[in-house]
């Protein structure tokens, strides 16, 4: 008989850390403190392992963001999960196919232009490629003829691509587990406590639990643990939606996106064709995928890919989006609640990010000085001005 | 946590918004314009107005909101939702809810 992944526990009454939320943030935090010496943690997921965004996203993992803090943060990410398989002896599948993202305009191709320039500039291949190139890597799209916006020229990204997001996520419980973390499935918390503008602990539906530091790693949910310490943070909470196909044989090696189209895709290894948009326009925590979304998301690939049409759907689903106003993360310790951490706004591309933010975050808690790395991600960016503008390059591709 | 609430919801396929002037039509013709907050008066001080522009309640409950009808009647209206499940409880014209967030309205959880 084969061990399990990880072990239940009896939920302690006191814990150095208490993480909240069982995604791959909270769970790479937990893996990550347990590295530097912290091992007295606990995650406390209200439903299981992977419930929330981290089992319901379409895995793109990428670097090719625009501003420079974004493009270093998520560069970090994309080195450490080249070597995660090795480090956790899990196989997570990560496979750099290449990622296009599609200009159909003008004002397109210049905004890709500026992004390829400042990835480079930053260390990260990308470029811009026009029709002949794109065709070798996509001879299937149509790229012109009957197309309302004719395909000019893609942002060419080699070492971006998918990842299997489920595997990621157990092989971070089982290596936090290892290193002694307790991660406890079904835990929900209820209420924070805070003693002299610090935290002190955590109800929860088990009971109650000391802690000297708590993380808030709940995504969509977020606000709704902020507000139990009577805070609010910049986070709108939208549902986004995807869907599958049936598998096919294999005929699409890269990732392909288009923001003007309204839609990304790409194949699995087992052959079904991943398909999303950008998250529904109104705020919302249903988790409840609508007629329109697989509407349009075919309407709009069937441009790109014609072919398709007789292709039947298999499923699509939804999962929640912790949307902030600037399309970037916010980590770092609440500025009125001492011990209180965040590692939210992870919106609709935090998948990609988790090693990065829980290895930072996790030294940011254990040594209690900010990275570098973390310091444009501050709560305390908004107050200050200081936004770091990603709109434009993870809107529609995740 | 439960989202078993969602099964009270009428209708399958798409989030319907009754609009005052015209009737219930499919989410995607109109535009969210968030919830109804009490605005800061024109002299509030600065960090009142960075609070008001940027945190957000982001409530998992029964909340009032702006919706606008973009694709017929185009007029600004206020629609009372669950956002656990998306169910409409009623909409009403501008003005005719008096104050701004209806706070501790949330519903059983
Ligand atoms: C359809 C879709 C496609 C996406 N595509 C991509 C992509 O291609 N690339 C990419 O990088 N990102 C993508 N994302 C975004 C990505 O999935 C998320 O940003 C990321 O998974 C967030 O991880 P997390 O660990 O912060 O939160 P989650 O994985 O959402 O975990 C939060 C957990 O907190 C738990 N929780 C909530 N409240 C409580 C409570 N009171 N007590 C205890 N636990 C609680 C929840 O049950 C949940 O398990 C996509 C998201 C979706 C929905
Ligand atoms: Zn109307």
């Amino acid at each position: 008989m084969t061990d399990r992944m990880w072990r239940d526990h009896d939920l302690k009454d006191a814990y150095d850390v208490v993480i909240i939320g069982g995604g791959v943030h909270g769970l790479a935090t937990a893996y990550y403190l347990a590295q530097q010496g912290v091992t007295n943690v606990a995650v406390l997921e209200a439903r299981y392992v992977g419930f929330g965004g981290s089992g319901r996203n379409t895995a793109i993992v990428r670097s090719n963001y625009r501003t420079p803090e974004g493009i270093a943060f998520y560069d970090h990410s994309v080195k450490l999960y080249e070597k995660l398989a090795g480090e956790l002896d899990y196989n997570i599948m990560f496979s750099q196919r290449g990622h296009l993202t599609l200009a159909h305009t003008e004002r397109g191709v210049s905004g890709l232009r500026e992004r390829a320039l400042t990835n480079q500039l930053c260390g990260v291949n990308s470029r811009l490629i026009f029709p002949d190139e794109i065709r070798q890597h996509v001879p299937d799209m149509q790229l012109e003829g009957s197309l309302r916006y004719p395909v000019m020229a893609a942002l060419y990204h080699p070492s971006g691509g998918i990842i299997r997001h489920d595997a990621v996520v157990w092989a971070y419980a089982r290596g936090a587990d290892a290193g002694g973390v307790h991660v406890h499935q079904l835990t929900e918390v209820t209420d924070l406590e805070v003693t002299d503008g610090a935290i002190s602990g955590v109800m929860t539906n088990r009971g109650r639990v000391k802690a000297g530091a708590v993380v808030n790693a709940t995504a969509g949910y977020a606000s709704t643990i902020a507000a139990m310490a009577g805070r609010q943070i910049p986070l709108e909470t939208h549902p986004l939606q995807a869907l599958v196909t049936e598998p096919l044989k294999p005929w699409l090696h890269s990732v392909i996106v288009s923001s003007t189209l309204h839609v990304y895709v790409s194949q699995t290894d087992r052959g079904e064709l991943v398909i999303g948009a950008e998250v529904d326009d109104y705020a919302s925590y249903s988790l409840r995928g609508t007629l329109p979304f697989a509407e349009s998301a075919a309407t709009h690939l069937l441009e790109l890919f014609p072919f398709l049409a007789n292709v039947r759907m298999l499923r699509q689903w939804a999962g929640l989006c912790d949307m902030t106003p600037d399309y970037s993360p916010i980590i770092g310790e609440d500025p009125l609640v001492k011990g209180l951490f965040m590692t939210v706004g992870w919106g609709t591309y935090g998948f990609k990010a988790g090693p990065a933010s829980g290895h930072l975050l996790a030294e940011m808690i254990a040594s209690g000085r900010t990275p570098e790395r973390l310091e444009p991600f501050s709560p305390g960016r908004f107050a200050e001005d200081r936004l770091v503008g990603e709109k434009a390059a993870a809107s529609v591709s995740h | 946590m439960d989202d078993r609430g969602q099964q009270g919801r009428e209708d399958g396929v798409s989030v319907m918004i009754p609009c005052p002037h015209c009737e219930r039509r499919p989410a995607g013709e109109f535009h969210f314009g968030g919830p109804l907050r009490d605005r800061p008066g024109p002299e509030a001080p600065t960090g009142e107005w960075i609070a008001y522009t940027y945190d957000q309640p982001n409530l998992r409950s029964v909340q009032w909101e702006w919706w606008f009808h973009r694709a017929a009647c185009r007029q600004w209206f206020l629609v009372r939702r669950d956002t656990r499940t998306n169910q409409v409880l009623e909409s009403a014209m501008p003005g005719e809810v008096a104050t701004g967030m209806p706070e501790g309205e949330a519903g059983d959880e």
